[in-house]
């Protein structure tokens, strides 16, 4: 995730100041790298044969078929299998642990706790976000004397089976001493309240401030402010696969190799060797298939270095521990949680002069790789598709005795939208005004745009958006027949959000950990073409997508480019797939990998075929040759000459292979309009969800198929925020949301038939024009759902509910406001 | 947290309920699923149970002690108990009421039990229904003690 | 839940025949073993996967005497002198070499729409749809969503998935 709050950290324009570090201010037109010495690939390629278009996946014949092969699927020889022992304490103190018997069972190899792990495994390690002042916890793989949350890892057994090591985890006896529970962000806060973590001084881990604009103005001259407190309610990921890792340590060879399903197996090999103090060149991290992830893989988790560290002391055995899913509901990082108490300054007409948000991010028991991270791009998104002039978020990261939240699927940009959208549609209400009207007058229209919170948006139009979603919708006709429903008592509810979001991460000043992405294409003698990438596909597709790149750029056959990904020991440093980046950024690295080998091919054909001066300086690839002149090479003899040796042209060296590490100049801004009908039945609280319209903006798309793909995915998970999904913790920090039969996934019946379409604003950022729309679904349905719901509402009265709006709490609010005189 | 509350008429005095509700056989056969339970110490027993919850079974161990004694009135069972599936612990209140049949009283309780692993996470839905089904059944297994 | 605990009693192992995708194996098991890690680990059947152990996902499901069932709350011994077909078996893969190179409709109806991201629900999904396009030839959407709700998916948001099950349909002569 973007690094969003150090020094030199984000791109800003503008008057912003933050209160917390300073920023690298730079203005939008630098952001951009200089268009003139870029080689677009829509120039190169003018008629691409496979870019833009719907291409079918060439990574599903071995998916449709069981083929492709998860962490789970992975067996090697000798392998042990490990168990762990988790916390049923949300937080107590470890009196004792008796392991005698569990290491006398059958087939147990060995009980570890954390005096035999932590001089071989040191903290689970975290992005360092900027924010001074920020109180990290003493974070071990293994629970040292104390456990903060239910499911945290308490010891581990390896043993000759997956069923030996859970039989023996039972015969571990741990005395807890239990303390009292944070459960409550904002009790947390109080001075009397019990403390997460004993050696800190409170359980605010940090404070960070996004300011910019005149606010005492904006709230001067405002016909209204407007209150409201909203929340973002915290979310499991639920990624279907769930976590798992395999590690084995050849101690010949000094090489530890970890197969782990990850979204970022090169910053995942940077962060083991810190943990276990291995030099980079000795850690090899392959993510195999990877079934999902929605952030919650974009992670270093205790279980990575912990089984590193068994590895070590079984070796050369492996061992594999695969998570099972009530593991995966309690240890692997949630998503959302933040409370917000806002304040709009609006006038009359709809305008809105200015905001200020106070936001709590219930951060959970300790610091995963992002924590601190996600909700700062909350305050930096703040302003969303609006124009408005003074914005400032205050933050406070709060411990909790709970799974810490880190990414999901849009990162504190779900939030920041859902804020802006509600504002947009609660000052509509205020003044009975459309909420079309309201959102076409605070539109940013004019590019590049310096928001208050010092971003510059690229690119975008969206207006252009709206007018299509309104037309898709018939958005006239609907509120007419909507009127028509009301008078008939029925609530039906029509609701829109016309997000903006910052994908692409990102420029590397606004990333821990470098914000480029690499590419090597390597093309074979015999002409087969890889392409290794530095992102990691969990089911965008990008092994397609780099393919239609490839081949297009090199005029040959996608069936001819093999895409490898996820393995530190074949792709060159890479950074991952996650922010809506792996198109943008990794697709880019691909296209001038391809085309620095193209321009190599260029010359060694001319060569080959002994082409004069003028004819080497037009050398044309047509129906997969090589044309000098009226000669040619066919793809594969060009290859081969090229690793042949013989023909190598003046300054060139032989073999046929390039490497580009991509760096953006700036992150991107895709943007789009969703509307959402809804009715609700007055009798039971139940939302149905009538119909469904998405115009979405990613900029240039390379296939439409998979775009579509992603946006109805995001879709579906923005409606589960809205409706149904909440991870509920009780008062003394028990999950109650354990299993998928309490954590309410939406299943095909929840949703509806989705209509969608697509507006093109290419970015400038990068020379494919891509902006990213990984998260795009998610980001814009909540809001649009939820402004449905309350638009059905509003005539009872009701102005803001918080989410999930499961019938029970819609039904209780339309039995309290029928009972309001 | 579960928590629920009840009441329950039992033919007998106060007087007499009083020693019944102490003697662990009578205890051991009354507890749902209570496969041991010994006096160990004053007003202290060791219990072992077997209790499911919907699909969530298994077995506790753990300790039950009597406090805040007052003859024939009132006393408090402190709870504590682990297994493989979970722990509870926690407090319930049991109150001796004249009842206004002569040689009757009225057993009221109020439990705050604190449950914790799978039992929380997997069986939260059906744990008070469940803790009062466990109730229902020791009184019925109470009286059917006092018939014979 | 994942995996049966141990006791003496169920400690001692059960001879059982099962036909796997057409071919008949012979396999002393635990009584507890559950019949996806039967497949997953005894056969080396990883198509089928485990997504929750509590029978909600279905990205276990396989047939059983043709109808399709959730093989995490199975166990192996249930399945003893009965047929099962797995995702392997549902039509020969066309990259393996020998092979008849056809996929099963449904699986080419995933592959055609899009129907599948990360591809771990996938297989669990394709067997009810393959279920699903037994018992009605011809479904609505709305019967489509009906038939699988059994499996969750959260990467499509099932609408590609709908649109594989029509090709499907019309690729069986149903639609």
């Amino acid at each position: 995730m973007a690094k969003t709050a150090g020094k030199k950290s984000v791109t800003r324009t503008g008057k912003a100041s933050a209160k917390a570090p300073r920023r690298a201010r730079q203005s939008a037109a630098k952001a951009a790298p200089p268009a003139s010495q870029r080689v677009d690939f829509f120039k190169l390629v003018p008629k691409p044969r496979f870019v833009g278009k719907p291409v079918k996946r060439k990574e599903d014949v071995r998916l449709i078929t069981g083929a492709g092969h998860y962490v789970d699927d992975l067996r090697l020889a000798d392998m042990l299998h490990v168990e762990i022992l988790r916390s049923p304490h949300a937080h107590a103190r470890i009196v004792s642990m008796e392991v005698e018997e569990a290491r006398k069972a059958s087939g147990v190899v060995g009980v570890f706790a954390y005096k035999e792990i932590s001089s071989l495994c040191g903290d689970v390690p975290l992005a360092h976000p900027g924010i001074p002042d920020l109180k990290v916890p003493h974070h071990p793989v293994l629970a040292d004397g104390e456990v903060n949350f239910v499911g945290e890892p308490a010891a581990a057994v390896v043993a000759e089976s997956r069923y030996a090591a859970r039989d023996a985890v039972d015969l571990i006896r741990v005395e807890y001493e239990p303390l009292p529970a944070v459960v409550d962000p904002e009790k947390a806060l109080a001075p009397d309240a019990p403390k997460v973590h004993k050696e800190l001084a409170d359980n605010l881990s940090f404070s960070w401030e996004v300011k910019g604009g005149d606010l005492d103005e904006a709230f001067k001259k405002a016909d209204r402010i407007i209150q409201q407190r909203v929340r973002s309610q915290r979310l499991i990921p639920c990624a279907l696969e769930t976590r798992g890792v395999i590690a084995q340590y050849l101690t010949g060879e000094e090489q530890l190799t970890v197969w782990t399903s990850t979204q970022i197996p090169h910053i995942l090999r940077t962060q083991l060797s810190g943990m276990l103090k291995l030099p980079e060149s000795k850690v090899r991290v392959v993510a195999p298939e990877v079934g999902g992830g929605f952030g919650s893989k974009l992670n270093v988790y205790a279980e990575e270095g912990l089984l590193s560290a068994l590895a070590r002391l079984v070796a050369p055995r492996p061992v594999k521990w695969i998570e099972t899913r009530r593991e995966n509901m309690a240890a692997t990082t949630h998503g959302r949680d933040q409370i917000g108490e806002l304040s709009i300054a609006a006038c009359a007409d709809g305008t809105v002069l200015g905001v200020k948000h106070d936001c709590i991010a219930d951060i959970g028991a300790y610091h995963q790789l992002f924590t601190a991270i996600i909700p700062t791009l909350t305050g930096l998104m703040l302003a969303g598709s609006y124009r408005f002039p003074a914005a400032r978020t205050t933050l406070k990261g709060v411990f909790t005795n709970k799974m810490p939240t880190d990414a999901y699927r849009g990162a504190g940009r779900p939030e920041a939208t859902f804020i802006i959208e509600r504002i947009m549609d609660l000052v509509a209400a205020e003044f009975n005004l459309d909420p079309v009207e309201v959102r076409r007058k605070n539109f940013a229209r004019k590019f590049p745009f310096s928001t208050p919170t010092g971003l510059a948006y690229d690119t975008g139009d969206y207006e252009k958006a709206l007018n299509q979603a309104l037309k898709l919708a018939d958005y006239q006709g609907r509120r007419a027949r909507q009127a028509k429903a009301r008078d008939e008592g029925r609530l039906v509810g029509i609701g829109l959000s016309t997000y903006v979001e910052i994908c692409s991460m990102g420029p590397s000043k606004g990333m821990a950990a470098g914000g480029w992405e690499s590419a090597t294409v390597r093309v074979s003698p015999t002409g087969s073409v890889e392409v290794l990438t530095g992102t990691c596909a969990h089911g965008q597709g990008q092994e397609t997508v780099f393919a239609q790149i490839t081949a297009d750029v090199l005029g040959i056959e996608m069936d001819q480019v093999k895409v490898q990904r996820g393995d530190t020991g074949n792709v060159p440093w890479g950074v991952g797939t996650f922010g809506s980046r792996a198109t943008a950024v990794g697709g880019t690295a691909v296209f001038e990998a391809a085309r620095r080998v193209l321009e190599k091919m260029k010359k060694v054909a001319a060569a080959a075929l002994g082409a004069s001066a003028a004819q080497a300086a037009r050398v044309q690839i047509k129906n997969g040759k090589f044309w000098a002149g009226k000669k040619s090479l066919s793809f594969a003899e060009v290859a081969f000459q090229a690793h042949r040796g013989l023909v190598i042209p003046e300054g060139e060296t032989p073999g046929l292979e390039a490497t580009y590490f991509f760096e953006p100049g700036n992150f991107t801004f895709p943007f789009g309009a969703h509307i959402c009908q809804v009715e609700v039945d007055r009798d039971t609280g139940e939302v149905s969800i009538q119909g469904y319209w998405a115009v979405d903006d990613c900029g240039k798309p390379m296939n439409p198929l998979l775009i579509d793909g992603q946006v109805h995915g995001g879709i579906a998970q923005g409606l589960g925020q809205a409706l149904y999904e909440e991870a509920v913790y009780d008062e003394s920090g028990q999950l109650l949301t354990g299993t998928l039969m309490d954590y309410a996934v939406p299943k095909a019946t929840h949703m509806p038939w989705l209509h969608c379409e697509r507006t093109e604003t290419p970015t400038d950022v990068n020379p494919l024009g891509v902006k990213g729309v990984g998260e795009a679904g998610t980001i814009g349905s909540t809001p649009a759902i939820v402004n449905a719901v309350i638009d059905a509402l509003r005539p009872l009265g009701i102005k803001h509910l918080d989410m999930p709006l499961r019938p029970e709490k819609v039904w209780r609010a339309i039995k309290k406001a029928a009972a309001a005189p | 947290m579960i928590e629920f509350k009840g009441s329950h008429i039992i033919s007998r005095s106060r007087q007499e309920l009083w020693p019944i509700l102490q003697d662990p056989a009578v205890l051991k056969r009354c507890i749902p699923g209570c496969e041991e339970l010994v006096l160990n110490g004053e007003h202290l027993y060791d219990v072992r149970l077997k209790v499911g919850f919907g699909m969530i079974k298994g077995s506790f161990q753990g300790t039950v002690q009597l406090t805040n004694m007052v003859e024939p009135e009132r006393y408090v069972l402190n709870i504590k108990a682990e297994g493989r599936t979970g722990f509870a612990h926690g407090t319930t209140r049991i109150q001796l009421l004249p009842h206004p049949s002569p040689a009757a009283t009225e057993i009221r309780f109020e439990s705050h039990l604190q449950v914790g692993g799978m039992i929380a996470s997997v069986g939260a839905r059906l744990c008070q229904g469940a803790a009062r089904m466990l109730a229902e059944q020791f009184f019925r297994e109470l009286e059917k003690c006092l018939r014979n | 839940m994942p995996m049966p605990r141990s006791t003496p009693s169920l400690s001692k192992k059960l001879a059982i025949s099962v036909t796997v995708n057409g071919g008949e194996v012979r396999r002393e098991v635990e009584p507890r073993l559950l019949l996806l890690h039967f497949l997953r680990d005894e056969l080396g059947l990883t198509g089928t996967h485990c997504g929750c152990e509590t029978s909600i996902c279905g990205a276990c499901t396989v047939f059983l005497d043709g109808r399709a069932v959730k093989s995490c709350t199975l166990l192996a011994a249930q399945a003893d002198r009965r047929q099962i077909t797995t995702i392997e078996g549902l039509a020969a893969p066309a990259h393996q070499p020998g092979s008849s190179g056809k996929l099963h409709p449904v699986q080419e109806g995933f592959w055609e729409c899009h129907g599948l991201q990360c591809g771990f629900c996938t297989p669990g999904m394709i067997i009810s749809a393959a279920q699903l396009l037994e018992r009605a030839p011809n479904p609505s959407e709305e019967e489509i969503r009906r038939g699988l709700e059994g499996n969750l998916c959260r990467c499509t948001g099932y609408q590609h998935i709908v649109e594989a099950v029509r090709y499907a349909a019309r690729k069986l002569g149903g639609g």
